[in-house]
C-alpha cells in the first residue's frame, strides 16, 4: 500500500512542555485511522502539526513524498491535504453553497486580470468550483440547506457542511478533529456510514481524531494511541483493545472510555 | 411565478430604474450649477468616493488602517514631484503617484499585515505619523511645512481640466471607474476569497485561501487607489502640505466607510456623498463637527453597524423574501 502521510519523529515543546515527543506513525492510501487518547494526549497538537498550522520543534511531515513541515496552511490544502476543527468552523453568515463555493475556490487559479476581465480560462474555472461544490452538496446530503444560512443550521448539520468544506477542496487525505463530540449515538452512527460511503465515493484517506469509542473502533482499520505526547501503542481495534499498555493507560478507566 | 410576483418584479426594476435616473441626475447636476462652490464640493464628493472605495476593499478582508490619509499623501507627493521636477506628463504621473502608494504598502504589508486587529490599527497609524514627519522634515524634496504650491492644473492629451466644472468631469470619472471596479470584483473568486478571510480567516486558510496573500493584495490595491485620489486631488487644489494628510483625513475615510456601510459598494457612495459637505455646513462651528463626527459613529455602530447602505439592502432582502 501507498504511503500517503508519514510523520518521522515529531517533537512539539510549549515552552518546555512536551506535547509530542518523537511522535513517528505513517498513513496508507484508502485507509481509515483514528488518533486517540486521553485528553491532553497532545491529539490535536498532532493534527495542527500535520496540517501545517504549528512547525513541530523537531521531525518532518511527508505528504505524497513532499515534505509539507511548517506549512504554510493553504499550501498544505492545495497538496490535497484537508482538515476539520474541533469546534465547528463555518461561514455563518453566507449560504451553505456559498460556505462550499468558498471551500472550492482554492482551484481557481487564474490572475486577478483574467478574473476581473471574466476571461474563459476563469469561466471554465468556476464551472469546475461549482460543479465540484453540486457534487459535494449531493454527496453530504446538504441539497434542501443549498440557500440556508449556515448559521441556522442545527449543530449536527453544522458540523456536517465543515466536514462537505473540507471536501470541497478535494482532498486526498482527510484529517477530522473529533467529528462526533456533541452528536447523540444515533447521529454518530449516521456520521460514521457517511464517513465510509465518502471514501468509497471520494477516494478519500481518513485520519481522524475522536473520543467516541464505539465509533472509533466501528470505523478505523487502524488506531493510534497517544499519552502524554508519546505514541505507545499502534494496530488495529483489536490489538488496541487487547494491549495492556493501553488498556492500563486509558480504557482502563472507563470514565475516560466513555467520555 | 404568479401574478403577485410578477407584479413586485415589476414594481422592483420600475424603483430600480428610478434610482439609477436620481444618481445620474445628481452625477450630472455639477455640469449646470452656476455656483462654483457647489461643483468645488462635488469634486471633492467624487474624490472621496473613490479614496474610501480603496479603504473598503481593504476593510472588506478583515483589517482597519487607520494610515490611509497617508496613502493618500504618498500618491500626492510622488506625483507632484513627477510632475513638477522629472516634468513628467499628468497622467504619468498619477500613475506613478498610485504605483508608489501601492508598492509602499505592499512593502509595509508584507510585514504587518500578520498583526490582527487593534495591533494593525496601531502601527497602521505610526506609519502614517512616521510619512507626515519625513514630509516635515525633508523640505528639499517636499517643502516641509510649507507644502508645494503652484502645481499646474491636469492635462490629458492637450486638455487642460483648468476649471472645477472640467476637473469634475475627471473626477467623476475616477469614482465611477472605482465603484464598477468593485461592483466587478467582489463577483469574481478572488472577491469571494476576501469575504471568506474576513468572515473566518483559520478556515479559509485551512481552504487553501493564503489569508497573507489576499489582504495583502486588498491592501496594496486599496492603498494604490488612495494614492491615485492623492494625486489627483494635488493637481485640482494645486497645494499639498504635510497637515494636508493628517490622522483627521485617515479618521474621516473611516467615518465616511462606517457611516456608509463596510459591506456594500454603495457605502462609500453613500458616505461620501453625506459626510464631504458637512465640514462647509459647519463652518461657523468646526468643534461642532467633531462631536457630530463621534455621535453618528457611536449611533451608527450601535444601531445600523451595516451602514445607511444596509437600510437599502434589508429592504431589497425583505422584497425578496415574498
Amino acid at each position: 500500500m501507498e504511503t500517503l502521510l508519514q510523520v518521522d519523529g515529531v517533537s512539539k515543546i510549549f515552552g518546555g512542555l512536551a506535547a509530542l515527543s518523537n511522535v513517528e506513525f505513517s498513513v496508507g492510501r484508502g485507509e481509515i485511522v483514528g488518533l486517540i487518547g486521553p485528553n491532553g494526549a497532545g491529539k490535536t497538537t498532532a493534527f495542527n502539526v500535520i496540517s501545517g498550522t504549528h512547525p513541530p520543534t523537531a521531525g518532518r511531515v511527508r505528504f505524497k513524498g513532499v515534505d509539507v513541515t511548517g506549512g504554510p496552511p493553504s499550501r498544505v490544502v492545495r497538496l490535497g491535504l484537508a482538515r476539520t476543527f474541533q469546534a465547528t468552523s463555518i461561514y455563518p453568515a453566507v449560504s451553505v453553497e456559498e460556505n462550499l463555493y468558498r471551500g472550492a475556490l482554492a482551484a481557481i487559479d487564474t490572475g486577478l486580470l483574467n478574473q476581473l476581465l471574466n476571461g474563459v480560462r476563469t469561466r471554465q474555472a468556476v464551472v469546475r468550483a461549482r460543479d465540484n461544490v453540486e457534487n459535494v452538496i449531493e454527496t453530504m446530503g446538504l441539497a434542501q440547506f443549498r440557500h440556508t444560512l449556515a448559521g441556522g443550521l442545527s449543530y449536527g448539520y453544522q458540523k456536517r457542511l465543515g466536514v462537505a468544506v473540507a471536501l470541497a477542496t478535494k482532498p486526498e487525505l482527510l484529517l477530522l478533529d473529533e467529528p462526533a463530540a456533541g452528536l447523540n449515538p444515533e447521529e454518530s452512527a449516521e456520521f460514521g456510514r457517511l464517513l465510509r460511503a465518502l471514501r468509497s465515493r471520494m477516494n478519500l484517506t481518513l485520519l481522524l481524531v475522536e473520543h467516541h469509542m464505539a465509533l472509533v473502533m466501528d470505523l478505523c482499520e487502524r488506531i493510534v494511541v497517544l499519552v502524554q505526547g508519546e505514541k505507545i501503542a499502534e494496530g488495529s481495534p483489536e490489538q488496541i483493545r487487547e494491549d495492556p499498555l493501553v488498556i492500563e493507560a486509558y480504557l482502563g478507566a472507563p470514565e475516560y472510555a466513555h467520555a | 411565478m404568479n401574478g403577485a410576483t410578477l407584479w413586485a418584479g415589476n414594481l422592483d426594476s420600475v424603483r430600480r430604474r428610478i434610482a439609477y435616473l436620481a444618481l445620474i441626475a445628481i452625477c450630472a447636476a455639477p455640469f449646470f450649477l452656476a455656483n462654483a462652490f457647489y461643483v468645488h464640493l462635488a469634486v471633492l464628493i467624487c474624490l472621496n468616493v473613490a479614496i474610501v472605495g480603496g479603504l473598503a476593499l481593504i476593510c472588506r478582508t478583515g483589517q482597519l488602517p487607520l494610515g490611509h490619509g497617508a496613502f493618500i499623501g504618498l500618491g500626492a507627493y510622488a506625483a507632484v514631484t513627477a510632475t513638477m521636477r522629472a516634468h513628467w506628463p499628468f497622467w504619468l504621473g498619477a500613475v506613478g503617484g498610485t504605483l508608489f502608494a501601492a508598492l509602499l504598502a505592499a512593502l509595509l504589508g508584507w510585514v504587518i499585515l500578520r498583526l490582527r486587529g487593534v495591533y494593525f490599527v496601531l502601527v497602521t497609524f505610526a506609519f502614517a505619523e512616521l510619512v507626515r514627519l519625513v514630509m516635515l522634515d525633508w523640505p528639499s524634496l517636499t517643502g516641509g511645512a510649507n507644502g508645494i504650491a503652484g502645481i499646474p492644473p491636469a492635462a490629458l492629451f492637450g486638455f487642460e481640466f483648468d476649471t472645477k466644472v472640467r476637473f469634475y468631469a475627471l473626477a467623476l470619472v475616477l469614482a465611477v471607474t472605482v465603484i464598477v471596479f468593485l461592483h466587478v470584483f467582489f463577483t469574481t473568486p478572488t472577491g469571494h476569497a476576501v469575504d471568506a478571510v474576513a468572515e473566518n480567516p483559520a478556515l479559509a486558510e485551512a481552504s487553501g485561501l493564503s489569508v497573507h496573500r489576499i489582504q495583502l493584495l486588498a491592501f496594496s490595491i486599496g492603498s494604490g487607489i488612495a494614492g491615485l485620489g492623492g494625486a489627483l486631488y494635488a493637481h485640482y487644489v494645486g497645494f499639498v502640505s504635510p497637515e494636508s494628510f493628517n490622522t483627521a483625513l485617515s479618521v474621516a475615510m473611516i467615518v465616511m466607510l462606517v457611516i456608509g456601510g463596510r459591506q456594500s459598494v454603495w457605502g462609500p457612495v453613500i458616505g461620501a456623498l453625506v459626510l464631504t459637505p458637512l465640514p462647509e455646513l459647519f463652518r461657523g462651528a468646526v468643534q461642532t463637527q467633531h462631536v457630530f463626527y463621534g455621535a453618528a459613529l457611536i449611533l451608527i455602530l450601535r444601531f445600523l453597524p451595516g451602514g445607511l447602505a444596509s437600510l437599502l439592502a434589508r429592504r431589497s432582502v425583505d422584497r425578496a423574501s415574498y
